[in-house]
C-alpha cells in the first residue's frame, strides 16, 4: 500500500490516468431521456416515473438533492443537461425563476387550476398539501378551533406544538397571513402564536403529531398527508397509535379556506430533451400519475375530479382550499422569514 | 527537479484546492446591506452566541478527552488497554447527523428509555416527571464531543508515542513526579497535535448542518442556509461562510504565534519506548471506565441501534442495490484519499526549506475550506469546474466540431474534488504534525550527500513519514465516506452512494429504512479505522 503513495508522488501518470476514468465513468443512456432535478426525495416520485417509463420507453433519470440545485442549474447555465425541475414548495418554485422556460400546452393548462400554475406558464403544480391542525382526540372538541387566526387566542397558552418557523411550510403558511391580513396584524398573530406554544419550535410535523399522544400538548400543526402515511404504516406499528390519538382541523373553511402547499414541475431553459419532457410533464398531471400521487402520498391531486381511494375521500377529500393564488403568497415568503426573525419565534 | 519547481508545484496544487473558497470569496462580494442590517437587528446576537458556546463546549470536552485518552493508552498499562486504544478510534465512522437522529429516537418520551423509566416508576405522563430535553445544545455539545474527540486523540497519540523515554528521564533528573513531567514536559512537546486536532474540531463544528438543524439550534450555518434559501441571497449566505473562515483563520494566527516563540522538534538521538506505568485496584478500572465510556456513547450505543433497526428491515428490504451504492461510496472515498496524501505531501514538502512568512499563509489558507457549510462549498466547486467545461465545451466545438460536454463537472471528478478541498485539512494536520517531529537537521544531512529535493522526498521524507501519510489517507477516507451536503449536491446521475441513500429517508425521518446503509458505512469504516490505530503505533 505504502509503495503505491510513492508511486503516486513521484509518478504523475498514473494522477492521470485516474483523471481519465473518471471522467469516462459517466454512465451512458441509451434511447430517449428525460433528466430531472428533483427537491422531492427520488423514492416518492419513482414509482410514478416507473409507471411512465412502462407506458412511454422513456428513461428518466432523476438527481436529488435538499437544496442547491437551482444554483447549480445556474451554473451549468446553457450546457445543463437537466429538463425539468420537481420542487416540493413555492419557495423552491420561485428560486428557480430566470431558469425556465414558459410551456404553452392545453393539456397542461386545462389539468391544472389557475391558482396552482404560474401566471405566464412557467411551472406547473401537481400536488397539493394542507397545513392542518391536528388536535388531541378527548382532551378537545373538534369544535374547539376554526381558524388559523384562533391559534393566537391566549386560551390556547401553552398548549400548541409546531415545527420551525423558518421551515418552508410554516413560512409559506405564514407569507399567506401576511397577504390576507398585512404585516402588522401577522406579527401580533404570530406572537401570539408563539406565546401558546408548549416547547421550543423542534422535530418536523409528525414529531408534532407525536407530542399529541405524549401529553405536551393540545394542538399540532402539520402537513395533511403525514396522518395518511401514519395510518398506513405497517413497519412502524407505533405510528399508527399516535394517528389514533389524534383527530383533523381544516381551518378556515368559512372563509377563505385551508392553506395549502405546492409542489410543482417546470421546464428548464435549455432542456436538451424538451418533447419528452413535455411528454412526462402531461403525464404528471394525467389521471393515473395524480390518483397514484393520492395513493401513494396521500397528497392532494391538482387535477380536478381524480379519483380518490376511500380514505383520502374521506380524510381529505372534500374541503375548501384557500383561493389565494400560490404565486401571489409566495411574493411574501421573504418577508414571512424576516418576521419569523422578528419575533424571534424560534428561540 | 530542484527547489524551485517543488515550490511551484506545491503554488499551483495551492491554488487549485483554493479555488472554491475564492469562488465563495467572489460570491461574497455583492453586499447587499437590508440583508446585514437585518441579520443584526434579529438573528445574529444568537447565531454568535450559540456558535461560540458550541465551539467552546465541544472544543473543550474534545480536547480534554482526547488528550487524556491518548496519554492513558500511552503511558498506563491497564486491562484491555489494546483493545481500548482500538475502540477510542471508532466514533470517526460515526456521522454527526447519524447520532442526532439515534439519540434522540433512543432518549426521546417515545424511545426506549424514556419509556422503561415510566415503567418502573410508575409515571404516567411528561409532567410527571423530569427528563432532559433532548434537542438541545447541552446534548449537541455532549454528542459532538464524543464523535469529534478521535481527532485529538489520534494527533496527541502520535505525538505521544515520539516521545522518546529520554523526556521521562530528564523529569525524573529534575525532580518532577510523573504527573508533573507530563504536564511540564510531555504536554507542551505534544502541543502541535493537539492544537491541529482541536482546530479540526472546530472547524467540524463550524461547519456542521444536519444535527444542529434536526436539534433545531440557531448557529452560523444554519444562519448560512437560512440566508441562502429563505431570503434568496447567496451572497449573503457566501458572506458569512466569509465570516466563519476569517475567526478559523484568527484561530490558526493565534495558534502561529504561540508557536512562534518556541520550537518544539524533537532532537533526542535514539528512541527508547516509554515505559508504562502499571495500574492497580481502582486507578486501573478509572482508566478503563475513562477509555471505555467515549466510545460506547460514541460509536457502539448507535451502531447497535442502528443494526438493530437493520436486522429487523432486512428481510424487507434486497441487498443488491446497496452494493451498487457502496461501491460508489468506495471509489469516490478512495480517490480521494489517495489525492489527498499526494496534495498534503506537496503542499508541504516546500515548508521543510523556506522561511518566509507568507510562503506558508497560502499553503495555510488552503485548508479553510474544511469550515465552510457543505453545500456552499459546493457551490464554490460547481463555479469554477463549469467555467472550465464552458471553455472546454466552446474550444472543442470550434477547433473539432464535436461537442465535449460536461467534463469536469457531470462527473464524479466534482465530486471527488470536492472532497479533497473539503477534507485537505485533515491530511495537511496529519502530515504537518508528522513532518514537524523530523528535525530539519535531516534534510540538511541528505543535501550535504548530493540528494535532490525530489530524492529526498522519495528515501528520507517519505519513509519517515509513512505514519502520518498513512493517518492522512485513512482519516480523509473515513469522513469522504461520511461526507453528505457536497456528495448530494455535486454527484452525477445515477450516481448513489451510500450517504446520499440515508439522506433521502432520514430527512423524512424513516430511519429504520436507511439503517443498513448506515451500518454499512460504518463497517466500511472499520477497517480503515483499525489500520489508522496500526499506522500510528508504527505497526504498519
Amino acid at each position: 500500500m505504502f509503495h503505491w503513495v510513492g508511486l503516486m508522488v513521484k509518478n504523475l501518470k498514473i494522477g492521470w490516468l485516474l483523471v481519465w476514468l473518471l471522467v469516462g465513468f459517466n454512465p451512458l443512456v441509451y434511447g430517449q431521456v428525460v433528466n430531472i432535478y428533483s427537491y422531492r426525495q427520488a423514492f416518492l416520485v419513482e414509482p410514478i416515473l416507473k409507471t411512465f417509463t412502462q407506458e412511454t420507453g422513456i428513461q428518466v433519470q432523476i438527481l436529488y438533492a435538499g437544496s442547491g440545485l437551482a444554483a447549480r442549474l445556474r451554473n451549468e447555465g446553457p450546457l445543463s443537461p437537466a429538463d425539468l425541475i420537481l420542487t416540493t414548495d413555492i419557495g423552491q418554485t420561485l428560486q428557480i425563476e430566470g431558469l425556465t422556460q414558459a410551456v404553452s400546452n392545453q393539456i397542461l393548462e386545462k389539468a391544472v387550476p389557475a391558482k396552482y400554475q404560474h401566471s405566464k406558464n412557467h411551472w406547473f403544480g401537481l400536488t397539493t398539501r394542507s397545513r392542518i391542525i391536528y388536535y388531541a382526540k378527548g382532551r378537545v372538541s373538534p369544535n374547539a378551533i376554526e381558524t388559523y387566526e384562533q391559534l393566537a387566542d391566549p386560551k390556547w397558552r401553552g398548549k400548541i406544538c409546531i415545527r420551525s418557523g423558518k421551515h418552508a411550510y410554516n413560512l409559506s403558511l405564514i407569507a399567506s397571513m401576511i397577504l390576507t391580513h398585512g404585516e402588522e396584524k401577522a406579527a401580533d398573530w404570530l406572537r401570539g402564536l408563539k406565546a401558546n406554544l408548549a416547547r421550543r419550535p423542534q422535530g418536523n410535523d409528525r414529531a408534532q403529531v407525536k407530542a399529541l399522544k405524549e401529553g405536551v400538548c393540545d394542538l399540532a400543526i402539520g402537513n395533511s398527508y403525514y396522518y395518511g402515511k401514519m395510518v398506513h404504516n405497517e413497519k412502524e406499528p407505533e405510528q399508527k397509535e399516535w394517528a389514533a390519538a389524534a383527530g383533523l382541523i381544516f381551518p378556515n373553511q368559512k372563509d377563505r379556506g385551508t392553506h395549502v402547499g405546492l409542489t410543482s414541475v417546470a421546464l428548464t431553459s435549455h432542456a436538451p430533451n424538451r418533447d419528452s419532457a413535455i411528454k412526462l410533464m402531461e403525464f404528471l398531471v394525467g389521471e393515473q400519475a395524480q390518483s397514484l400521487y393520492a395513493k401513494v402520498n396521500y397528497e392532494s391531486p391538482v387535477r380536478q375530479a381524480t379519483a380518490l381511494s376511500d380514505f383520502a375521500q374521506k380524510t381529505f377529500g372534500t374541503f375548501k382550499a384557500d383561493s389565494l393564488s400560490l404565486e401571489e403568497i409566495g411574493k411574501y415568503r421573504q418577508q414571512a422569514s424576516e418576521l419569523v426573525d422578528k419575533v424571534g419565534f424560534d428561540q | 527537479m530542484n527547489r524551485f519547481f517543488w515550490s511551484v508545484l506545491s503554488i499551483g496544487v495551492a491554488i487549485i484546492m483554493l479555488l472554491p473558497v475564492l469562488s465563495v470569496f467572489w460570491l461574497a462580494l455583492d453586499f447587499e446591506q437590508s440583508i446585514w442590517q437585518h441579520l443584526y437587528d434579529t438573528v445574529l446576537g444568537t447565531y454568535v452566541v450559540t456558535t461560540a458556546i458550541l465551539l467552546l463546549g465541544v472544543g473543550c470536552l474534545a480536547t480534554v478527552l482526547g488528550v487524556v485518552t491518548a496519554w492513558l493508552v500511552c503511558s498506563c498499562q491497564f486491562p484491555m488497554r489494546g483493545f481500548l486504544s482500538k475502540n477510542l478510534l471508532l466514533p470517526l465512522a460515526m456521522p454527526s447527523y447519524l447520532i442526532a437522529f439515534v439519540y434522540t429516537d433512543l432518549l426521546e418520551y417515545a424511545g426506549p428509555v424514556q419509556t422503561g423509566l415510566r415503567q418502573i416508576f410508575g409515571f404516567e405522563s411528561a409532567k410527571d416527571y423530569w427528563f432532559f430535553e433532548v434537542r438541545s445544545l447541552n446534548m449537541a455539545i455532549f454528542l459532538f464531543s464524543m464523535i469529534w474527540y478521535p481527532y485529538v486523540y489520534l494527533l496527541s497519540r502520535t505525538l505521544f508515542l515520539n516521545q522518546a523515554n529520554n523526556l521521562l528521564r530528564v523529569g525524573q533528573s529534575l525532580g518532577y513526579s510523573r504527573m508533573q513531567s507530563f504536564l511540564k514536559l510531555s504536554l507542551p512537546l505534544a502541543r502541535p497535535g493537539i492544537v491541529i486536532g482541536l482546530l479540526l474540531v472546530l472547524m467540524e463544528v463550524f461547519s456542521e448542518f444536519g444535527a444542529v438543524n434536526y436539534f433545531a439550534l440557531q448557529t452560523l450555518s444554519v444562519g448560512v442556509y437560512d440566508t441562502w434559501l429563505n431570503r434568496n441571497s447567496l451572497s449573503g449566505a457566501a458572506q458569512i461562510s466569509v465570516l466563519m473562515i476569517s475567526v478559523v483563520g484568527v484561530f490558526f494566527l493565534v495558534d502561529y504565534v504561540f508557536r512562534s516563540k518556541g520550537r518544539t522538534q524533537s532532537i533526542a538521538e535514539h528512541y527508547e519506548p516509554l515505559k508504562p506505568i502499571q495500574l492497580v485496584g481502582y486507578k486501573s478500572v478509572l482508566a478503563m471506565l475513562v477509555c471505555g465510556l467515549p466510545s460506547v456513547i460514541g460509536f457502539w450505543i448507535p451502531f447497535l441501534t442502528l443494526a438493530f433497526y437493520a436486522v429487523n428491515y432486512l428481510n424487507q428490504l434486497s441487498v443488491v442495490p446497496f452494493l451498487n451504492y457502496a461501491l460508489n461510496s468506495l471509489i469516490i472515498s478512495s480517490c480521494a484519499a489517495l489525492l489527498a496524501i499526494v496534495a498534503g505531501v506537496l503542499l508541504l514538502f516546500p515548508s521543510r526549506w523556506q522561511n518566509k512568512a507568507y510562503q506558508h499563509w497560502i499553503l495555510h489558507c488552503a485548508v479553510f475550506s474544511y469550515a465552510v457549510p457543505g453545500t456552499v462549498l459546493a457551490i464554490g466547486v460547481i463555479i469554477p469546474l463549469t467555467w472550465i467545461d464552458k471553455e472546454l465545451y466552446f474550444f472543442s466545438q470550434e477547433y473539432f466540431g464535436a461537442s465535449l460536454s460536461f467534463v469536469l463537472s457531470g462527473s464524479l471528478v466534482a465530486v471527488i474534488y470536492g472532497q479533497l478541498v473539503r477534507f485537505l485539512a485533515l491530511s495537511k494536520g496529519a502530515i504537518g504534525a508528522s513532518w514537524q517531529s523530523i528535525g530539519k537537521n535531516a534534510d540538511l544531512v541528505a543535501y550535504s550527500f548530493g540528494y535532490s529535493p525530489g530524492s529526498a522526498l522519495r528515501c528520507l521524507h517519505l519513509p519517515l513519514l509513512k505514519p502520518g501519510v498513512l493517518t492522512a489517507g485513512l482519516l480523509v477516507f473515513i469522513e469522504a465516506m461520511k461526507e453528505l451536503p457536497m456528495t448530494l449536491l455535486l454527484r452525477p446521475f445515477n450516481t448513489e452512494t451510500l450517504t446520499t441513500f440515508i439522506y433521502q429517508y432520514a430527512s423524512d425521518e424513516r430511519l429504520e429504512e436507511c439503517a443498513l446503509a448506515a451500518v454499512l458505512i460504518v463497517l466500511i469504516s472499520l477497517l480503515p479505522a483499525f489500520w489508522l490505530d496500526q499506522a500510528i503505533t508504527k505497526k504498519l
